[in-house]
């Protein structure tokens, strides 16, 4: 079962009964006892400002008391609570910046070369064929018309970012694709890069020289220590993990040898957090340190590709993945204490929203979602999907989120394609039940794709929803942190926030 | 055999077809007559031979979810249906 | 228990039933505090009479934890709390939505020209709603309910025009 975090027992309006009323100069207000805070509550409003009150406070506000003057008004005008304090000038600008998003359509485009995959993992079963299967390769053709369609997003900006399978084992045309995109993006002009994902089992030097030179980001997997991971990920007749950690290291070096920044350019890997992981949360971040990783992102598994005869074996209680993340993040947090720069990722993108009054444009945690509006995700064969979960979904027999076709769909028909609408109204949290009364709600986002998934519905039932769950607990965790107000763990929370733009990978391009 | 009544000002009949949708895999349902203008849909629930969910595990989890919905259809996710 | 919640009745382990005064509470801040313990307990509602609900509360697990008293107070202090935190919201409705229109109006920008020459209205079609934008999604896309999905397109205007990209059913 996965219930919410069970949150102390404070009851102020029992305890105010009959007396309870509104205060009259507040502005809309949610708020949460924290596990872990000093009994202190947090309060939010829909800007996204916050504050903890006590509950003495609390209980001040449930009785209608917040007199002009008082120290808690006075609290409260400083964060703005206060309706008449608001000027609805400046707010506008606030929400205009953070949903800028809005203004264009999607920026990541996530190109499936093939389907086939050299390693065979414990949580990807559905959206992956073995070695032998040449026909679930992408033709140049199609890639073409990946191109062709990509371009013809609103967005200023694009990132082509190949998946598989595993990418490197269609190289050719993925080296198509890049050629025919920069060559093609000289009449459009955009801020164009380009991301692969792999599992780095089939990188050659050849194939490095080739992506290093075209300005290729290489990201891949890293589960963790090497007997997790080689147990996850299983490399016919050779060591998964050793494989990664080689690659890893040979492409780090290049970087180095280019004269970049160590500290910005290296090898991005991903965590799935399966049900094993959840033993080793200080030997994972220590087996990314060692790697030269100073980003790791403490992902739960995702329902997506894995079949459901290994569901039980790699899912679990998010209460155990709370543990987790709290294990791993404090160990992240005193290396960080003693001078070593690393960050969690999840904790980066809601610390961004929670203290820089910035939306770092988290497809998966905004609102509404990225699904469509911010991202597409083409399959070898050139059907579009909503993201990349869209299509895993569609590779399990379940055609929900396919929303049309780069041989014969239209940009705009798809952008007006009604699952996409859909898929809009679905993830807008401030019209969702519960998520329109949560805490959390100014900061976070759901995947309808998930929902989907896991529920049944794209609207999901978040309550009972694992990814809410995990939102929230990271959330509780964070806030718990900045309650603390310990210097150093405010300052690493608050570097934490500091995006830096890794220009080396945008593609020159000159508009003619 | 049990029973289930849903007062029609507090649940959906929409909900309730769907929840009874849902939970068709489980049970057999059957809607207890089709007056639209009475105060309870009543339905009847029969769990399956296999005997693998007890009838009431079905009718708490079958209620919730019917329940569910009809929020989640009155704060709007259904838009304007 | 405070005035407002009545005849809290512990039925066994984990499960309470009590009344609330509906007069007191909008259906909507009742639904909110209903939702709010899906995923803990099994929740039914009951008209006892035109002003009265009852509320039965079961626990999923035997979890100590979720004992009927608690369960009840915690029940009506979620039920309080919706209902002043809607009050609140209600006075500020205008405010959210003047600074939500200032802030996001102008992001789809004007329609361009082909949107326009697009366009098809008259007198007689004014009103369709050829993308089904006012039907429910799940109407449209009954998951594996190929007469939930007969329906809904039965129900779609007879002279909408065919989707270029016609929607997937799963069968």
């Amino acid at each position: 079962m996965n219930v919410q975090n069970p949150l102390p027992a404070f009851r102020p309006f029992v305890a105010a009964g009959a007396a309870a009323q509104k205060p009259l100069d507040l502005v809309e207000v949610r708020y949460r006892p924290l596990p872990n805070a000093g009994g202190d509550v947090l309060l939010t409003n829909p800007f996204g400002d916050w504050v903890f009150v006590t509950q003495g406070e609390m209980s001040a506000l449930v009785r209608g008391q917040l007199d002009d003057g008082t120290p808690l008004h006075q609290k409260l005008a400083a964060k703005n609570f206060i309706r008449s304090k608001i000027s609805v000038e400046t707010e506008a600008k606030r929400l205009a910046r953070k949903k800028r998003f809005l203004a264009y359509g999607p920026n990541l485009h996530i190109c499936v070369v093939t389907l086939r995959c050299n390693e065979t993992c414990v949580y990807c079963h559905a959206s992956r064929a073995d070695m032998d299967q040449v026909q679930t390769d992408m033709s140049p053709e199609i890639g073409e018309k990946v191109v062709d369609f990509m371009l013809q997003s609103t967005s200023p900006g694009v990132t082509l970012e190949f998946q598989g399978g595993e990418p490197l084992a269609n190289f050719p045309v993925m080296k198509h694709i890049i050629e025919y995109a920069v060559q093609k993006n000289r009449a459009y002009g955009k801020q164009l890069d380009f991301t692969l994902v792999s599992n780095l089992g089939l990188m050659t030097e050849d194939k490095l020289s080739y992506l290093v030179d075209h300005k290729v980001q290489i990201c891949t997997s890293i589960d963790g220590p090497e007997a997790l991971h080689t147990k996850q990920r299983v490399l016919v007749g050779g060591n998964s993990h050793r494989e990664a950690a080689r690659w890893i290291e040979r492409i780090n070096k290049k970087y180095i040898e280019l004269g970049l920044d160590p500290t910005l350019y290296h090898v991005e890997a991903l965590l799935t957090t399966t049900r094993e992981a959840l033993k080793y949360p200080r030997e994972i971040v220590d087996t990314y340190r060692n790697l030269g990783c100073r980003a790791i992102f403490l992902r739960p598994v995702d329902p997506f590709g894995f079949a459901k005869k290994t569901a039980g074996r790699i899912e679990y209680d998010r209460r155990e993945y709370h543990d987790f993340y709290r294990t791993a993040v404090d160990h992240i947090l005193s290396l960080n204490a003693k001078g070593e720069e690393i960050l969690e990722r999840y904790a980066a993108i809601f610390l961004t929203k929670i203290l820089m009054d910035e939306d770092s444009n988290f497809l998966d945690i905004r609102s509404p979602s990225g699904s469509a509006i911010g991202a597409l995700a083409y399959n070898y064969d050139g059907s579009i999907f909503s993201s990349d979960e869209g299509r895993m979904i569609h590779e399990m027999g379940d055609d929900f989120f396919k929303i049309g076709d780069v041989r014969t769909s239209k940009y705009r028909d798809v952008m007006k394609h009604e699952t996409v609408r859909a898929l809009v109204l679905a993830s807008i949290r401030e019209t969702q039940p519960d998520c329109n009364v949560c805490t959390y709600a100014p900061y976070c986002g759901i995947q309808p794709e998930h929902s989907y998934r896991s529920q049944g519905s794209i609207f999901g039932q978040m309550r009972q929803s694992t990814l809410c769950s995990v939102h929230k607990g990271i959330q509780d965790f964070l806030f718990e942190k900045l309650h603390t107000g310990d210097a150093s763990t405010v300052d690493t929370l608050k570097r934490w926030t500091t995006i830096r733009e890794r220009s080396h990978f945008i593609q020159s391009s000159a508009a003619s | 055999m049990i029973e289930v009544r849903f007062h029609s000002s507090l649940y959906d009949a929409e909900a309730v077809t769907e929840a009874i949708d849902v939970y068709a895999d489980f049970a057999r349902f059957e809607r207890v007559g089709g007056d639209a203008a009475a105060p309870y849909i009543h339905v009847r629930i029969e769990a399956s031979a296999d005997g693998e969910i007890s009838e009431e595990d079905v009718r708490a989890e079958f209620a919730n979810y019917a329940l569910g919905r009809t929020i989640e259809r009155r704060d709007g996710r259904e838009v304007a249906s | 228990m405070s005035e407002s919640t009545d005849l809290a009745v512990s039925l066994g382990a984990g499960t309470i039933s009590f009344e609330i005064d509906g007069s007191l509470y909008p259906q909507d801040a009742l639904y909110g505090a209903a939702y709010v313990f899906l995923d803990r307990c099994y929740v039914l509602l009951d008209r006892v009479s035109d002003n009265r609900v009852r509320v039965l509360l079961r626990g999923k697990t035997k979890d100590a934890a979720l004992d009927g008293d608690a369960l009840a107070g915690e029940f009506q202090n979620e039920l309080l709390g919706q209902t002043w935190r809607r009050k609140i919201a209600e006075d500020n409705r205008s405010l959210i939505e003047a600074i939500t229109a200032r802030a996001l109006g102008g992001a789809a920008g004007p329609p361009g020209l082909d949107d326009l020459l697009e366009m098809d209205v008259g007198s007689e079609t004014a009103f369709d709603d050829p993308l089904g934008i006012a039907m429910s999604w799940e109407e449209k896309y009954a998951k594996g309910k190929s007469d939930a999905a007969k329906t809904a397109k039965d129900a779609a205007p007879a002279d909408a025009a065919p989707a270029e990209d016609p929607p997937e059913v799963t069968p």
